[in-house]
Parts: structure tokens; sequence; C-alpha cells
């Protein structure tokens, strides 16, 4: 039913594009339009100090403190903004084998992320040195293809949040990666890792038309094209429906841009991914019009 | 005709319409995180103690050297230590049960020696500073000839689970009675580094996710007390 409406009416579009592109893209002036602001972060394993001036690949690249600098100027700016990190938030420096995540859960809690999902190395402390470090943590962990309920992490993480902010209503879900040979099994115990791909479109559509999101988003710690897994952030974005932006991590991919690709209905879907060690933040930023927003629509980059 | 025509512009219509409605606008951008921007003051002043603590923590000492480990060609101890507490750390871990391995890591990774007296944690992040996981690569049997060509060739590096005497090789399990064996080494090699070309013909390759460092960090922590050891794993 709901795939009739949006096929007759990207009929009705294209008719209307044949006649004159050129009003496709700027209908009215995108910057009347509400705007919520959303900024991430994926793989930033505890570094927590800028790169030193004799680092061999990123000199004066990161650093925390640099970081909620920048997030504090865009909050003057901006009305709606959302933070989010897409796992792997431990490991890799000195702070997480002294502190055991200590740290990284009360920078991000001070930086004010909204919501995070679970890397593989979110896993390295085990499940009880997860929950020690979280207690630190004041933001909800969307993980929506780990079942841990029979581990002591049942409860702990939520399958979905939905943020109301000014106008905007975003519905945001986590997909994590097979554990198998990537954790150690004393690590993680007996979560069960369910296909991330059947679980994304039943979320998703459920956040969409249940809960009639504006916005529906994956963070996903899949990675964008990893060697040894079926499941990534490609495949995830072209076998689903629902989905307006997947924020990836774990392959530490450094994409210029937030890349452009087509969901199983032909609609566009945006992925973006911002390397790793907090180098950097992703910045996208959607306008909204006041009709039928929770409904299926087209992303018009500008 | 003129019906025609009335279609042509109610699509038009019902097309901004549906573009005006149905469009969400994006824009994007990527905040590089550098020197430019100057950290936020609060934010250093909160992490500053942590820091502080953290250089202790590097001072930290986890186990005494009764000798000085040495990087060598064609056997040196430092990589005999790393190579060992390594393939100990898996056992420990369940990684190896069952299976025929021996180990191969490269003496160029081996960045700091350990001097004779206290090892400290910083002493385990000088010689591994890198954040190399573990990785178990199952490779045919036959691949063996082109590892030793390729010690042959370098002069010798960190090896375990065989030995090497001039052109006879033996063994430290029953690995070479099987069609495959597991060889022990890091993410780095095994995704191709310093030509390991061996490694491209990997079965399977599993990486087990765990960094090196920690692992030495840990054994070295339940040894206690270190003792360079070297055992002719490789003799020319």
């Amino acid at each position: 039913m709901e795939r009739r409406i949006f096929l007759q009416k990207s009929i009705v579009v294209g008719a209307g594009l044949a006649i004159s592109p050129s009003l496709l893209s700027f209908p009215k002036d995108p910057q009347n339009l509400e705007k919520i602001t959303i900024l991430h972060t994926n793989d930033t394993h505890s570094n927590i100090e800028t790169f030193p001036a004799t680092h061999a690949k990123y000199p004066n690249q990161g650093g925390v403190a640099r970081r909620y600098a920048l997030l504090k100027e865009i909050r003057k700016q901006e009305k709606n903004v959302l933070l989010f990190d897409a796992g792997d938030i431990f490991q890799g420096t000195p702070y997480f084998n002294k502190f055991h995540g200590e740290l990284e859960m009360k920078l991000m809690t001070h930086m004010g992320y909204d919501c995070a999902t679970m890397g593989n190395h979110d896993f390295d402390a085990g499940l009880d040195g997860f929950i020690n470090a979280y207690q630190y943590g004041k933001f909800p962990f969307v993980c929506s293809n780990y079942n841990f309920d029979n581990t002591i992490l049942k409860d702990v993480t939520k399958e979905y949040q939905i943020f109301n902010k000014g106008p905007f209503k975003v519905g945001v879900f986590g997909l994590g990666v097979g554990l198998n040979g990537l954790v150690a099994k004393a690590h993680f115990q007996d979560t069960e890792w369910l296909k991330p791909i059947p679980i994304a479109n039943r979320i998703a559509k459920h956040l969409r038309f249940e809960e009639k999101c504006d916005l529906v988003i994956c963070l996903s710690h899949l990675g964008y094209k990893p060697k040894q897994f079926l499941d990534n952030d490609q495949l995830l974005a072209s076998e689903t429906e629902n989905i307006d932006l997947i924020i990836g991590g774990h392959t530490h991919t450094f994409l210029p841009k937030p890349e452009i690709h087509f969901n199983r209905l032909g609609e566009k879907v945006l992925i973006n991914q911002v390397g790793w060690a907090g180098l950097a933040m992703g910045r996208i930023d959607f306008f909204l019009g006041e009709k039928k927003r929770n409904k299926r629509h087209d992303l018009v980059m500008v | 005709m003129k019906v025609f025509q009335i279609l042509w512009i109610l699509a038009l219509g019902a097309g901004l319409w549906a573009c005006s409605s149905a469009s969400v606008f994006v824009q994007t951008d990527k905040v590089e995180i550098n020197t430019a921007t100057s950290p936020d003051d609060s934010l250093q002043a909160f992490i500053a103690p942590f820091k502080k603590e953290l250089a202790a923590n590097m001072d930290r000492v986890i186990g005494f050297a009764t000798g000085d480990l040495l990087r060598d060609r064609p056997e040196g101890a430092l990589g005999n230590f790393v190579i060992d507490e390594t393939e100990n750390y898996l056992k420990e871990y369940d990684w190896l049960k069952g299976k025929h391995y021996i180990s191969i890591m490269n003496h160029g990774g081996l960045r700091s020696p350990i001097s004779k007296g206290n090892i400290t944690v910083g002493d385990i992040y000088r010689l591994m500073p890198f954040d190399n996981t573990i990785v178990l690569a199952k490779l045919p049997t036959s691949e063996l000839a082109s590892i030793v060509a390729y010690l042959k060739n370098s002069g010798g590096e960190p090896i375990g689970g065989f030995q090497i005497n001039g052109v006879e090789i033996s063994f430290n399990n029953q690995a070479i009675l099987e069609d495959t064996l597991y060889v022990i080494t890091t993410d780095y090699l095994s995704n191709g580094g310093d030509n390991m070309s061996f490694f491209k013909r990997s079965y399977k390759t599993t990486d087990t996710g765990i960094f090196l460092r920690e692992a030495l960090i840990k054994r070295v922590e339940a040894i206690d007390t270190l003792r360079p050891i070297l055992d002719n794993r490789i003799k020319w």
C-alpha cells in the first residue's frame, strides 16, 4: 500500500521533472525550512589527545577538547543538533588500558553525545567491563542485532531510540558486526548476533510508519565494505528501505563526503564514515518541509 | 489534444506539489579537527588528572628481566619473547585447542629492546607502539617452503613452533603431518605487510581482535620474571 503510493507519486514527480528539471531542485529556499544538524564520529578508539606534531600520518589532528570546542560553536549556531557515534569507542591508547573506558564515557557524556552503538572493541573489557564503564555514560546505546537476553547486558542497551528535537522526530537504531572470530568468546559470552538486514528493515519500517519519525538513522558498525564480512553498509543501503542515513564505522573508512546510495525501492540513502581516532566529525543538515514529513520522501542534495 | 495539455499541466502541478511536500533537502560538511581549533579549556582541565595518572601508569612495573632482550637475526631474545608469550596468551584463552600451529612475526615490528631490570608498561608500549592485533592464518602446509625461503632471504624473523637448521626443518608439534596449519601472526603481516606473500594464499584468516601489546603486558604480569631465551630456532 505504502509502496504503491510512493510509486504513483514518483511517476507524477517524474512527469513534472520532464517539463522543468530546474524546478525540482529548488522549489523554495531550503534555508527557510526547519533544519536539523546531525553530527557524528566513529572508531574514536580511546583517542583523547591531539596527535603529536611528529605523528607519521596525522600530525596535529584530533583531540576531544578541540572536538568539544567545535561542537560548542556549532550548537551556538544551530537550534537542533544531534550527536552520534558508530562504535569502537574503546581500545587504542593507554587511556583505555588504564581507565577501562571510564574516561571515554565521561567525555562523551560531557560533550553531549545523544546516542551510540557498540563496536567489536567495545566488548574488549568484557560485558562486565562495558557495564562498569557505562555507569559514567549518560546517553543510550542502541544495539538492534545483538541479543543480550542471556547476558548481564540485558536491558542495558536499547533496540532503538527516538529523539524529539524541535519539530523533528528522529528514530535511531544500531547494527553491530558478527563477534565470532573477532572478539574473544569470554568477552561477549552468550551474546547472540542476529543477521542485520532483516532487523534493519523491521525496525526502520516501525520507526517510519508506527512511530512516525521524520528521519530514520542507522548507526552501523558493520563496516563500509569489509573483506571478511558479507554484511556491510553498502549492502545494507541497497537491501533495505525507510533508512535515510547510515552512519558507519569499523573499517576506519575516510569518505570525503557522504555517499548517495539507492535502497531497494530506488530511493536515496546516505552513507557516511569519518575514518577513526576522532580526526573529523561528519555533519549532515536535513531541511524538512512542513507537510508529510514522516512519509516517504526524496533526499535532495543541496 | 486539449485533454493532453490539461493532463500535462496537472502533472506539472502535482509534481511541484509532490516535491515541495516530500523532499528533504540535505547539506553535508566534514568538520576537520586539528590545531586550527583551540581546545576547550574546561575539557582540558577535566582530562588533566587522567593524563597525569596515565603518565604514572606507564611507569608501572609489571615484571623483571634477568638480562637484555635484543632484536637480532637470525634469532633474537626479543623476538623469541614476543613469539612465545603470544603463543602462551592464545593457549590461555583457548584459541589454539586442537590446532597445529607455527608462528611468524617481523623483525622490523619490534621497535625497542627490553633492558635488564624492571619492565614497565611503557617498555612494552615502546616495544610495540602499533595497534597490531594477533591473527590466525590457516595455510596449506605446502606454503612452508615459501615461509622458509622468505626467512632465508631476510636473514631471519621471529618464529615459533618450528626450527630451521640449514636445510633441515623440525617441528614442535605435528604440523607437518597435516594438510593445513595455522600460522600465528599479526594483522599487519597477514594483510600483506612486509611482503609476506604466502599469507595471500591463506584459506582463512581469523583476526582475534587481541592487541599484541595487551597480550604481552598481561603475559609479563603473569610470568613476572623474564629470562632471555635463545634456542637456535634459526641456524643457516
